[in-house]
């Protein structure tokens, strides 16, 4: 049962805005499967939702200006299904597979899930090692923030009372791999214990290859690891490398020791697993050796 | 050990492989259509909606209640707390709880008021805007922590609390319960034996989630006068203890229950009916519905039990087990009812289905601040042998030895003397026999060459389960002849998804050798007009019901021949009844059908010849006893089914993840009486159970409150964690003498000795040893990257 | 209160619904289709699922109002008039079903795997299934009952 609120579907921006700019502590419908989670608790009392779908400003994956643009309302369903984000942007399409069920990916948007901005949020880890942007529109027109500005902290991302997540916008590279993974507890619907997204931008060229690296549900908001991403990057990645990558990773993180559902150890551990696990399928790791 | 009872006699001539069977599970078309109605799709004219407030702590003295905002609501009907209702004391056993805490809270979940509205949003407004001020109290949540001096007291009086019958309680403590159980002598056996072996084990707190959360409905006509509908697994036992709660005659209470969307022993205890029922008798006349969200089920309900087993094993190099100390540390949360049963239950089974000349057992049931733990599938079995099924293996280790041959050596076996003093006859089964199937299976599995990644195990578990039940714990029948020669039968037992209602319809049919389709058996029940059944719990309902089912087929075969001896003109000793047809023994083809003579016998002037044929069944398990306050000792136990279960397993050395291949139970079921029924019920058992085993445990803060109340971080198996396992279920059939057609219970089986499988197949895999459940992903690398062998 | 207009099971109804009502509860309580369950109220055990515009989604995290000019598909519309149902038949000649509680959930999502694709593979039967709950079958017979109809 949900706590008592008030709920708008305006059709026209400018109908969203004349709400958003009355009602400051609105708060923006998309999917519902997390925000209506919230409405169930005592504890976050909601007077009112603004339900943005009947608008189609928000809606549909597109390549534009040298980078793929998907509306906010993007569906988790329609990110797995779509083959440019399969083929190109490989590790949203991991994202996108291991998110919720089904059922919860028919509703779920990639907006709604950006905007929670949830430690262990599935797509963090994906858009923060493809250098997504996040383009915000208010009555004011239109930003574009890099995505590791937008999400600021824990639930918090740089949205004023009265703007709205329209878009994520992901720059397109001629060479790049991507892959997404992360553990859970049981193999069916879970949420993430840890995370972790590698991608290279011209793999094959081993001094020119740039190598990313984030991790979820390690610290308040996906980290990427910088000094470890310099190491690997334009150099053969051998195991002995990849030793110091892992230990380098494992030191790199301080998971809160509350959480339910991994103990510290164990996530400082699974970070340089998952890694390994991700270089061996970009075909980034040296063999024999 | 066991007398063979009359109604068996009766069947003794036949032959008992021929129960028909049915195409279909009786309510299956129903329940795949969404026809199938539950408590939660009950709706009246006028109902009004009941939503609890609830305590967010685990242990607070209540200073004060203000309802004055919440008043203002409108479309409230009744604001109760727990002043209103302090007169009213829930005494299943002990008499230490009351429907709304009225001084003090001593869980997270625990009622403190309710709201009764004509609309649930607004009960709910007016809950949140009830405002409690409570002093926060130290809280424990551990039950050898809360035996210790210095621990936080839950209930300061219970010297003062009533109780139904003796519980071996200690004043001034957290102890509510101590069952002992002395066997043979310890003596000097541990400095004697050639192995001491002592270990620690911890099966911890896990919830039912049975998919339909609690729900009732109740209206009370006046206040001496109530109607229930609930999903309880034990409509009359709830009627028992609401008619003691409010001191009236349990006829003037009516408990309906229809469809459980699952049970597993959450339901079978008293749940929120009490709550229900104090709150509801404020506005008669009019129906009142509550019915818990996820989160409230989790905390409101009753908990699935969890114990602490210590272990100290004298075993001699052969690896004879030559003696035992047991210790059961059993978290029983804030009420003892529920619990107090499964303490004894775990004690009487710490032996495993082994032979143990020198046992000392002692069980202590201990409040602690969570909530109330109540039966759960198993019953204290899976915890004992969790333990006890990993302390065989660890013997085994030790002693450098095969622990299948450990296994052995120990078993149970036909003039064995059992930790109660039974002799185990050969109708008890072939536990040796379901030991050595299950071995068998585990042998013949190849497994896959070992990777750099993968590694793979596989480990087994003997086991041994008994209910426990009050003494008098009946099942009844009715069985009622139409006038078409078709059955109208009822049977004690609530159906939960177990299929009690198509196994009974099925028991009818083979005794009174009627097709099934010409019974129709109730499926719901109802306090008023049902046939009298104690609770649905402990394996037991299809066994005792079917044995009250052959009491009544016998009974009314019985007035059958009646009615044809006065048409024959013969005495009824002269008439036999085979094939729905009755006939003259000394003259064969002198034959009248039961159509002829199941409403009486009209003669062409109307003359009634006999009477319409209807019959009463019972069964009550003969000559139980309460245990010996000395010794633990005495006929506790009806009937024990034995059986063995095996895992394979592989490991993902990288990230401790597990993948189950294969889960294997060999059971002695005495006879099936479904076999499509039975294997699902071992399946879903074993499956249950491995949630146990890998994933299932509820999580408290210090300060009591429960951290995983949702489906969210309380995980329990999902399709995909068993898409690559193959299910395998062998049933061994040794005639249970006291058993319809000689089956015995089977329902809570598959879970007993899964979790100790899965740990010795982890042991065997990798070398370690896990002490501690569940055995989930991170534990198992966390411990195996680790050098030696430590507790996790 | 607001008025919506919706397609439920092939019949079209004008509903006035409070802004907080769920899908699942306006099927329940306001259509009288009990069907649907609730088993968390919190998208995760799949009780609740229905075919909305075509696509499963969990009914308890939709809104009513949400459902605006959209169709329904609920368990008691898979009927086939003469109530049979292939999902329904193979789920009882399986006996996948014991409580019975979460099956109108998996029997809603079995339909709209079939409506995806006629020949599932191994790995469509599991992502179907994935987020649905059963405490009672261990699923083998709800696996088996999906193999044979595939079949």
């Amino acid at each position: 049962m949900f706590k008592k609120f008030d709920y708008y579907a305006p059709k026209t921006l400018a109908e969203l805005f004349e709400l958003t700019n009355e009602n400051n502590e609105a708060q923006i419908l998309a999917g519902g499967t997390d925000l209506l989670l919230k409405l169930r608790e005592k504890t976050t009392p909601h007077k009112m939702l603004i339900d943005i779908k009947k608008l189609d400003n928000f809606r549909g994956i597109e390549t534009k200006d040298g980078y793929l643009r998907m509306g906010a309302l993007t569906t988790i369903r329609e990110i797995q299904a779509s083959k440019i984000i399969r083929e190109k942007y490989t590790a949203l399409y991991d994202a996108a597979k291991s998110f919720g069920c089904l059922e919860i990916r028919n509703r779920a948007t990639i907006g709604g899930n950006i905007v929670h901005a949830s430690p262990g949020a599935e797509f963090g880890t994906p858009l923060f090692v493809l250098a997504a942007e996040a383009e915000v529109i208010g009555p004011d027109g239109t930003r574009v923030i890099p995505i590791h500005e937008f999400w600021q902290d824990v639930y918090q991302v740089d949205l004023k009372d009265n703007e709205v997540l329209a878009a994520i916008r992901l720059p397109y590279y001629e060479k790049m791999v991507s892959r997404y993974h992360r553990l859970s507890r049981v193999k069916g619907m879970d949420l993430a214990i840890v995370g972790v997204s590698v991608l290279a931008l011209d793999p094959a060229n081993i001094e020119k290859r740039e190598v990313k690296i984030a991790m979820g549900a390690v610290a308040r908001i996906p980290f990427r690891n910088k000094e470890v991403e310099t190491m690997l990057s334009g150099v053969k990645i051998t195991n002995e490398l990849l030793v110091s990558v892992k230990e380098k990773l494992s030191d790199s993180i301080a998971p809160r020791s509350s959480s339910l559902r991994a103990k510290p150890a164990y996530k400082k551990a699974m970070v340089g697993n998952l890694t390994e696990q991700a270089l061996l399928e970009l075909g980034l790791l040296e063999e024999g050796e | 050990m066991h007398k063979i009872v009359e109604s068996l006699n009766y069947l003794g001539g036949k032959n008992m492989a021929t129960i028909p069977q049915p195409s279909e599970r009786l309510d299956a078309r129903k329940k795949t259509s969404g026809k199938a109605k539950f408590v939660a799709d009950l709706t009246f004219p006028g109902m009004l909606h009941a939503v609890i407030l609830r305590s967010p702590h685990g242990h607070a003295l209540i200073n004060s209640i203000d309802i004055s905002e919440a008043k203002k609501i409108s479309g409230i009907e009744a604001i109760i707390t727990g002043k209103d209702v302090a007169d009213l004391v829930i005494n299943i056993d002990i008499g230490d709880q009351q429907p709304i805490a009225v001084d003090k809270v001593r869980f997270m979940g625990e009622p403190v008021a309710a709201v009764l509205a004509d609309d649930k949003w607004k009960a709910a407004e007016a809950v949140d805007l009830i405002k409690v001020e409570y002093e926060i109290l130290p809280a424990v949540t551990d039950a050898r922590e809360a035996m210790k001096e210095d621990s936080p007291i839950l209930h300061e009086k219970q010297e003062d609390y009533k109780r139904h019958g003796e519980t071996n309680f200690t004043a001034g403590t957290n102890v509510f319960s101590h069952y002992k159980l002395r066997k043979g002598k310890l003596e000097d056996i541990f400095e004697k034996a050639d192995l001491v072996l002592e270990n620690s084990f911890v099966y911890p707190h896990r919830s039912h989630t049975q998919i339909e959360p609690h729900g009732a409905i109740a209206f009370w006509t006046n206040e001496s006068e109530m109607e229930m509908y609930s999903s309880t697994q034990s409509p009359f036992f709830v009627r028992t203890c609401l008619a003691d709660m409010f001191a009236i005659d349990p006829a003037n209470i009516i408990v309906k229950a229809g469809y459980l969307g699952g049970g597993f022993g959450g339901k079978s205890d008293v749940t929120i009916e009490p709550l229900l029922a104090a709150i509801s008798r404020f506005v008669p006349g009019k129906y009142v519905k509550l019915t818990l969200g996820r989160e409230e089920a989790f905390t409101g309900s009753v908990i699935a039990r969890g114990a602490a087993v210590e272990l100290k094993t004298a075993v001699s190099k052969e690896g004879k087990i030559l003696g035992e100390k047991v210790k059961i540390y059993f978290n029983s949360g804030a009420y003892g009812s529920c619990s107090l049963h499964i303490v004894t239950a775990a004690g009487h089974n710490s032996s495993g289905p082994y032979e143990i000349d020198n046992m000392e057992v002692d069980a202590y049931g201990v409040y602690t601040n969570n909530p109330p733990v109540g039966a759960f599938r198993g019953y204290g079995h899976p915890e004992v042998h969790w333990a006890k099924e990993r302390q065989i293996n660890l013997i085994a280790k030790e002693l450098g030895i095969d622990p299948l041959k450990v296994r052995k050596i120990n078993l149970l076996k036909p003039g064995s003397i059992n930790a109660l003093g039974q002799e185990i006859e050969l109708e008890n089964g072939d536990l040796a026999g379901c030991v050595d199937k299950v071995a068998e299976r585990l042998g013949e599995i190849e497994l896959p060459a070992e990777t750099d990644n993968l590694v793979y195990g596989k480990g087994m578990a003997a086991m041994m389960k008994s209910p426990v039940m009050a003494t008098n714990s009946a099942a009844s029948a009715t069985l009622r002849f139409n006038e078409s020669g078709s059955v109208d039968l009822a049977v004690s037992g609530v159906e939960m998804g177990q299929g009690t209602k198509t196994a009974m319809r099925q028991v009818a049919a083979g005794g009174l050798e009627l097709p099934l389709e010409r019974i129709k058996i109730k499926e719901d029940i109802s306090t008023d007009n049902s046939p009298y059944g104690w609770q649905t719990i402990g394996s037991t309902t299809s066994w005792k019901g079917g044995m009250a089912v052959l009491d009544a087929v016998q009974k009314a075969i019985d007035q059958l021949k009646a009615n044809a001896a006065a048409v024959f003109d013969v005495a009824v000793t002269e008439v036999e009844y085979a094939d729905n047809k009755l006939y003259l023994s000394s003259d064969p083809d002198k034959i009248l059908t039961t159509e002829e003579v199941c409403f009486g016998y009209m003669r062409g002037n109307g003359y009634l010849l006999g009477q319409p044929v209807q019959a009463y069944g019972t069964y009550v398990p003969p000559e139980l006893t309460h245990p010996d306050p000395e010794t633990g000792q005495g006929n506790c136990a009806a009937e024990w089914t034995f059986g063995a279960q095996g895992v394979v397993l592989s490991i993902n050395k990288n990230t401790g993840e597990i993948t189950v291949h294969n889960l294997i139970t060999a059971l002695d079921a005495g006879k099936v009486i479904n076999p499509v029924l039975a294997r699902n019920q071992l399946v879903g058992a074993m499956v249950q159970e491995l949630g146990g085993a890998l994933t299932e445990e509820l999580v408290y803060a210090e300060d009591g409150k429960m951290r995983n109340n949702n489906f969210t971080d309380f995980k329990i198996p999902t399709p995909e964690d068993v898409a690559e396992t193959k299910m395998e279920v062998y049933f061994f059939e040794t005639p249970e003498p006291i058993g319809p057609f000689g089956a015995r219970g089977i329902a809570e089986h598959g879970t007993v000795g899964i979790a100790a499988a899965v740990g010795n197949a982890i042991s065997d895999a990798l070398n370690i040893e896990i002490f501690n459940l569940p055995i989930y992903n991170e534990k198992v690398f966390m411990e195996m990257t680790k050098a030696g062998d430590l507790v996790v | 209160m607001q008025e919506i207009n919706i397609t439920v099971n092939s019949k079209e109804y004008t509903l006035t619904v409070p802004p907080y009502m769920s899908l699942l509860e306006m099927l329940r309580e306001k259509l009288n289709l009990t069907g649907s369950k609730e088993g968390c109220g919190n998208g995760e055990c799949g009780a609740c699922t229905v075919l909305f515009d075509g696509e499963p989604v969990r009914s308890c995290l939709v809104l009513a109002v949400e459902a605006d000019k959209s169709e329904v598909t609920t368990i008691e519309g898979l009927s086939n008039p003469d109530g049979t149902n292939p999902i329904q038949e193979a789920f009882i000649a399986e006996d996948a079903v014991q409580c019975g509680y979460c099956t109108p959930g998996f029997v809603m999502a079995v339909q709209a795997l079939l409506n995806r694709t006629s020949e599932p593979t191994d790995e469509d039967i599991k992502e179907a299934l994935g987020g649905h709950l059963c405490r009672c079958t261990g699923y083998e017979a709800i696996y088996r009952a999906i193999k044979k109809l595939v079949k």
